[in-house]
């Protein structure tokens, strides 16, 4: 399955709810707000980190754009995409859940 | 009414982009600025990442709105707070922020820790949160 969070660690409890839940080697694409989660440094650093162990991570590039965010600065192990990365990770697995 | 001026001071809690807030309280704060009162602007939280460097939002076919803040000392308004533990927290430091710079080309955006904005803000006659 693929689960989708879009709102910052610090706004919302929608990205540890999304870690409790999803089951293993599910993948997980984090856009939007929840952009901030993937950078290195901040307190919520752990929860991705651990979560890689688990799950494959991605972000999507352009909102890391927007932001400013530099690709130097991810948490290692997280991967980016595009546009064209999140219609094949939505078209590679069977369901999508989108976490609001 | 009395002739003196009132201190307002706008608290920026969110992330820019995600959602219409930081634009709508930038707009807010321009607005406010022409009653000639002594205005401040803070940043905490997530609202740290409005300052950030290097934004980009075309990609997103959106408004840089980064660039607005350049105009705030214009306004009269000459203090951009971000509160020092929310930045740390976020992994970021002064180096990570846009420069905002006053007349004498000091810089309007200045680090402050919570203690001392805890302090300012108890100052305040008027405080507005977005």
């Amino acid at each position: 399955m693929l689960h989708i969070v879009n709102k910052s660690p610090s706004e919302k409890s929608t990205l540890v709810s999304c870690l409790r839940l999803a089951a293993d080697n599910g993948d997980i694409l984090l856009i939007e707000d929840a952009v901030y989660a993937a950078m290195t440094g901040t307190h919520t650093e752990f929860l991705i980190q651990s979560a890689l162990a688990k799950y494959r991570i991605y972000v999507l590039e352009p909102d890391l754009e927007c932001r400013g965010l530099e690709i130097s600065r991810l948490i290692s192990g997280v991967k980016t995409v595009d546009y064209d990365g999140f219609v094949a990770l939505s078209v590679k697995n069977s369901a999508v859940h989108s976490w609001l | 009414m009395g002739s003196s001026k009132k201190r307002i001071m706008y608290v920026n809690r969110r992330a820019p982009y995600g959602t219409a807030y930081a634009l709508e309280a930038l707009d807010v704060v321009l607005a406010g600025a022409v009653f000639e009162q002594e205005v401040s602007a803070v940043f905490l939280d997530d609202g740290v990442y409005q300052l950030k460097r290097g934004q980009n939002p075309s990609v997103l076919d959106m408004k840089d709105f980064s660039k607005t803040f350049g105009a705030l000392p214009d306004f009269d308004v000459m203090h951009l707070y971000v509160e020092e533990e929310s930045l740390v927290q976020r992994g970021m430091t002064a180096e990570d922020l846009i420069e905002v710079p006053r007349e004498d080309d000091s810089n309007a955006v200045t680090l402050i820790s919570s203690t001392d904005l805890s302090m300012i803000m108890d100052q305040q006659d008027v405080v507005l949160q977005f």
